[in-house]
């Protein structure tokens, strides 16, 4: 039922995690690390440790920093490329009147699962279905995205805290010197 | 996060020839192209077993933007709105569907560090070479063998192709 994600959504103002990243591309599988900070609506930090990858959402522009390609890519908050997990835990607090959410049978793993898809037809925002689990206590543990073409990533959350406070600056981004910035 | 803005990018090694070259690959990485008017950045992954290929292009955090495949020599790209175009000219579906032309043929050696064997090196540079009117240059190497970042250029064309291993 959607009780875990009206609860989840009702106290997560602000969100903060390590999280595990799996994607699944043709015929690999792609594991990274990183950690996570949202403050809803539309603000939150994602960083990939071993990527070196830093994206942040002011709630108005994403800020996407590649250090190895010494690279800023900004794209304006809502355009249609800004397809994340991030974004949809960011934004979610619509999540209701944008998604349509029911609840997906045991996986036998433990969680509480629930599907979210978007209600307009072709807003599906690059994702075909988004799932999210819930643990016992109703926090949130896991999500799983699976595009148009049947790539799955999914995301597994630790150290999950709620409610907390975060420095507002974590949400503002500075390109460093010397890098490209460039607007998508 | 102090190590990510502060970590220096020191300048490329000398080029040196790897080895051995593969004919098969399944690669992940991230691509930032540049054309004369518009950027483009994400994630890709490149599966290539002899004649057949997958090319995925991905959003920065994981949705597939649009993807090229090729079955013995016939190609096809299938764009966001899972639409799919198929025809002899790969080039010519990129430029038409992307806004941008990746020159696969080409990036199965420049990938793996070496030029093209069938065509002259036309000037070795220290990074790198120039081939067939492009500038390919090793910014990171992973190891020996392996470069990890490539930047290919040609007019108000650049690519660079960040490999991960």
């Amino acid at each position: 039922d959607s009780a875990a994600l009206d609860n989840f959504l009702s106290n997560a103002k602000t969100m903060k995690a390590d999280f595990t990243q799996t994607v699944v591309t043709g015929k690999k599988t792609r594991t990274t690390h990183g950690t996570m900070e949202i403050m809803r609506p539309n603000k939150f930090r994602w960083e990939y440790t071993e990527d070196k990858q830093l994206i942040v959402s002011d709630a108005s522009k994403i800020y996407i920093y590649d250090q190895p390609l010494q690279q800023v890519t900004v794209k304006a908050l809502g355009s249609s490329i800004d397809k994340s997990p991030a974004a949809v835990l960011a934004g979610a607090n619509n999540i209701k009147s944008l998604y349509k959410i029911t609840s997906v049978a045991d996986k036998g793993d433990g969680l509480n699962w629930v599907k979210i898809e978007p209600k307009a037809a072709n807003d599906n925002n690059g994702f075909q279905t988004v799932l999210m689990g819930f643990d016992s206590k109703q926090k949130l543990s896991s999500m799983q995205f699976i595009d148009n073409f049947g790539n799955q990533s999914t995301l597994k959350f630790s150290n999950l805290q709620t409610g907390i406070n975060i420095p507002a600056n974590d949400f503002k981004f500075k390109a460093p010197a010397g890098v490209d910035v460039v607007e998508q | 996060c102090a190590s990510l803005y502060d970590t220096k990018v020191d300048n490329p090694a000398d080029y040196h020839k790897p080895q051995q070259v593969d004919d098969n690959y399944n690669l992940t990485g991230r691509f930032s192209i540049r054309t004369a008017d518009k950027n483009y950045y994400g994630n890709f992954s490149w599966l290539k077993e002899s004649a057949n290929e997958e090319l995925d292009f991905m959003s920065p955090i994981g949705s597939t933007v649009a993807q090229i495949k090729i079955e013995s020599g016939v190609a096809s790209l299938t764009d966001e709105e899972n639409k799919t175009y198929s025809g002899e000219n790969l080039n010519q579906l990129m430029q038409e569907r992307l806004g941008f032309v990746l020159p696969m043929g080409y990036l199965h050696y420049w990938i793996q560090g070496v030029p093209l064997p069938q065509y002259p090196v036309q000037e070795s540079l220290k990074s790198g070479f120039s081939q067939l009117g492009w500038r390919v240059e090793y910014l990171s190497w992973h190891d020996e063998n392996h470069p990890q970042i490539i930047q290919a250029s040609k007019d108000d064309l650049r690519i660079k192709l960040l490999l991960n291993y």
